[in-house]
């Protein structure tokens, strides 16, 4: 059975790029979604994956530098991170952090949730921004870590939080959507979320189709439309 | 609900079980009747995965069976097996996991056996399997009922290990526990509560029926 | 087929001695708790493994440490009667007394449990009852029926009247008579109540700390115990210390001292020098040595006149015990300064004697026993 692993973000828009590709092409797959970091690990102990879509492109390369792959795969889409602010929240969505940093001075800030900067891309953004906003010290002891990035969104919106953040894609899902206000944090904050996909050795012919898939402007169009940057831009 | 991942973790327990008995039944055993230098050791090894956090067990099982570790290679090239990352690994680790849930009860079955009777039972001329089949076995009955329940209640309900070794792929190692970790962070919580509720009104059943059972076979003497 | 038995061991039990036992002749082994006696009956069904042992019976071997022989208790054919019963507690009455009679069909086998229960006594009603619905009395006619469908070769018995009450204990006396009377076997039964051992056995074989005593009819004991230990261990009461002053030119008899002291020791003031008793002489003690010497309760005698011939000595009463239908007596010896010799009176005559009372004690001293100090 032909088996996708991709990073928690791709969550809502995988499923639905994975089920127009079955319509289409009629080949069923089999969808894992976790922290990128986490898949890393686990094809280097052998996981039985075919795909390795990554929120960054670095885990791709050691991949391949370890034989695990085919080629050094190719660039799927760019991500971006803000700060997503469940309704009824002292915070605001402020996508600059400075009612963050007000709500650190005056004791509104209670949690505040990002993924593992230790294994998620998301998460290493998360903090590479809190750094450039000069709050990462004063809200270290607030963190909560969500072990990918689809769980610091759910601690997020869960009302146990003042609110976290999340990436785009996952912020733009209507199940998410709903439940709170989103901004973007500035691009030039942290390093760029290079999303790199991979075919792993051994890949069976359907996961190939859909690697090319990926890439076609269908594919594409269901991106943008979660937020994701194509990776020209 | 995930019934693809209902369906595995009953396999799942199912097995589980079918390896564990005649092991449980046979370590209980000895355990009960023998007492030799170092069996303090046995029963803390047995009692180990009770204490140990499952993410111990996981680990260590990566590391050993795993696709890098040199027996996962071996298994891999010579019985082209794969330990890790699909249920004959879940099984390994569930089996390993479960080890005192199967054995101590047994044990405490075997040991409320009064040493008299299986002596009574050899002086009236009982060889050891019309001992076991008449005297042990419907003495210790209760407690290896409840043994068998309390693994296969356990088995269903396993998450770290499994996420550990297993990876969360769907009909391979994507247990009814994981799938409920995997909607919450879906955030689909109406179907996390459905198998939450599957799971506890099943366990809870379980448990209380072994208990039920236990009771009126003890009131049977 | 008579049973021998040979233990000699040291760990993890100490247990060491020897007895046999005829067909239709029954055995007790009598001594405190921790004697060793269980012990010695599990040696005997195959429980236990001698580090050094034999058992035979008749003709078969069932165990011999020296030639590396040991038949495990399935294939050894002894009846054996646990203090507990040991009572499968969930069969019938009917279905443990099966157990040893699983070789044959059912319907043949539970004519025959029918028939052991019928033996011991239990109705129809109480044979289809579980051990929980039994009296202790009546599991323990089940636990017999049991052994004795084993067809065994001896019959064993431990501790069988510790939990039974007076009304059952007359019920099981009438069964062991039956049992001796219709079963030319062994049998074998441990207690620690020497007045029932000693009322029911043949032979008697005492035991402690392991070790087997002395073994032999129970009156022989009494009348002759081999020490000082095997005569507390029966029970007698009227045990002394002496010095065994050698022949006293009558054959067969010799003089013995009443009082441990070395006979040059001069006496001191008017303490009088202690007695000279004319006992038999086995011929066993050397003359000066210390020894210790019994007398059993038929030998003393109370007398209405001033003490006269040897063997009769002044005494007063020190303690006067009414229990029942007995009276228990201790009386001090002018004589004797020290000692105390204890009585058991019945009869009208207790009635008339109280403490302080001055009597005439007539010792047959014919039936006086001498045992060396730390022999055997």
């Amino acid at each position: 059975m032909p088996t996708v692993a991709a990073a928690s973000d791709l969550k809502f828009a995988l499923e639905e790029v994975a089920a127009q590709f079955e319509r289409e092409s009629g080949h069923k797959l089999r969808l894992v979604f976790g922290s990128s970091g986490n898949f890393y690990s686990q094809i280097l102990q052998g996981a039985p994956f075919h795909l390795y879509l990554s929120a960054d492109e670095d885990f791709v390369f050691r991949l391949a530098d370890a034989g695990k792959t085919v080629d050094r795969g190719r660039l799927y889409a760019r991500g971006r991170i803000g700060i997503l602010v469940p309704h009824g929240s002292p915070l605001r969505a402020d996508g600059e952090l400075k009612d963050l940093a007000a709500a650190l001075r005056d004791g509104r800030l209670r949690k505040f949730a990002i993924a593992n900067p230790e294994h998620a891309p998301y998460g290493q953004r998360a903090e590479e921004a809190l750094r450039h906003a000069g709050l990462w010290q004063a809200i270290r002891p607030h963190l909560v870590l969500g072990e990918n990035i689809s769980q610091a969104a759910q601690f997020a919106t869960s009302g146990s939080t003042q609110g976290g953040i999340v990436a785009l894609s996952l912020a733009l899902a209507p199940d998410v959507a709903k439940l709170g206000d989103f901004a973007l944090i500035p691009e030039a904050w942290h390093r760029p979320l290079l999303q790199r996909m991979v075919l792993l050795k051994g890949a069976p012919p359907p996961v190939r189709e859909f690697h090319d898939y990926l890439s076609t402007t269908a594919a594409q169009a269901i991106m943008v439309r979660y937020g994701f940057a194509t990776p020209r831009d | 609900m995930d019934w693809q991942a209902l369906v595995l973790s009953l396999q799942l327990a199912g097995v589980t079980l079918l390896v564990l008995l005649p092991l449980g039944l046979w370590l209980g055993r000895w355990l009960a009747y023998t007492t030799f230098a170092g069996k303090a050791v046995i029963e803390a090894l047995v009692v180990l995965p009770l204490v140990l956090p499952p993410t111990v067990l996981g680990y260590y099982l990566l590391v050993s069976m795993g696709g890098a570790s040199p027996l996962g290679r071996w298994a891999a090239e010579t019985l082209d097996l794969r330990l890790t990352f699909n249920f004959t690994g879940l099984v390994v680790a569930s089996v390993i996991f479960n080890v005192p849930f199967i054995v101590q009860p047994v044990q405490r079955a075997f040991e409320a056996i009064p040493r008299q009777l299986t002596e009574a039972a050899a002086v009236s001329g009982l060889g050891w399997w019309p001992t076991w089949r008449r005297v042990e076995l419907p003495l210790a009955w209760p407690g290896i009922l409840s043994a068998m329940v309390l693994t296969f209640v356990h088995t269903m309900g396993e998450f770290g290990v499994v996420l550990m070794v297993g990876g969360s792929i769907p009909g391979e190692t994507k247990t009814i526990a994981i799938s409920i970790y995997d909607r919450v962070q879906a955030f689909d919580l109406a179907a996390a509560d459905r198998m939450a509720w599957l799971l506890l009104v099943l366990s809870l059943g379980a448990v209380t029926m072994s208990f039920f059972a236990s009771a009126r076979l003890a009131a049977r003497r | 087929m008579t049973m021998h038995l040979e233990v000699e061991q040291a760990h993890p039990l100490p247990l060491s001695g020897a007895f046999q036992c005829e067909p239709g002749e029954l055995l007790a082994l009598v001594g405190p708790s921790g004697a060793g006696k269980t012990s010695m009956l599990r040696v005997l069904a195959g429980l236990v493994r001698p580090h050094c042992g034999r058992v035979q019976v008749g003709d078969e071997v069932w165990c011999d440490t020296a030639a590396g022989i040991f038949v495990p208790p399935q294939q050894r054919h002894v009846g054996l009667v646990f203090q507990n019963y040991a009572l499968m507690p969930h069969l019938s009455a009917l279905d443990n007394v099966g157990l040893p009679l699983l070789h044959l069909p059912t319907a043949e086998r539970q004519r025959q449990a029918r028939r052991w229960l019928d033996q011991v006594r239990l109705s129809e009603a109480q044979q289809n009852r579980r051990p929980a619905g039994l009296s202790g009395g009546e599991q323990q006619r089940v636990a017999v029926a049991r052994a004795l469908a084993r067809e065994p070769r001896v019959l064993l018995l431990d501790e069988p009247f510790s939990a039974v009450d007076q009304m059952n204990r007359q019920g099981l006396y009438r069964l062991l008579a039956d049992l001796r009377r219709d079963m030319a076997i062994p049998i074998v039964l441990v207690t620690h109540d020497l007045h029932e051992a000693a009322m029911l056995a043949d032979r008697l074989v005492v035991m402690d700390a392991g070790q087997v005593l002395q073994q032999g009819p129970p009156a022989a004991i009494h009348r002759a115990p081999r020490n000082a230990r095997v005569a507390d261990l029966v029970g007698i009461q009227n045990r002394f210390q002496g010095r065994w002053l050698g022949p006293c030119g009558q054959s067969g008899w010799g003089l013995l001292q009443w009082s441990a002291e070395a006979t040059t020791a001069a006496p001191a003031g008017d303490v009088p020098p202690p007695p000279r008793l004319r006992v038999r002489d086995k011929g066993r003690i050397e003359t000066g040595q210390s020894v210790h010497w019994v007398l059993t309760g038929d030998a003393v005698t109370l007398v209405d006149r001033p003490a006269q011939a040897g063997g009769e000595f002044a005494a007063v009463v020190t303690e006067a015990r009414p229990l029942g239908d007995i009276t228990l007596l201790a009386l001090a010896l002018q004589a004797v300064p020290g000692v105390v010799l204890r009585l058991t009176l019945s009869g009208p005559q207790r009635l008339r004697i109280e403490v302080g009372a001055a009597l005439t004690v007539c010792l047959d001293l014919g039936l006086a026993h001498v045992m060396p100090v730390r022999g055997r």
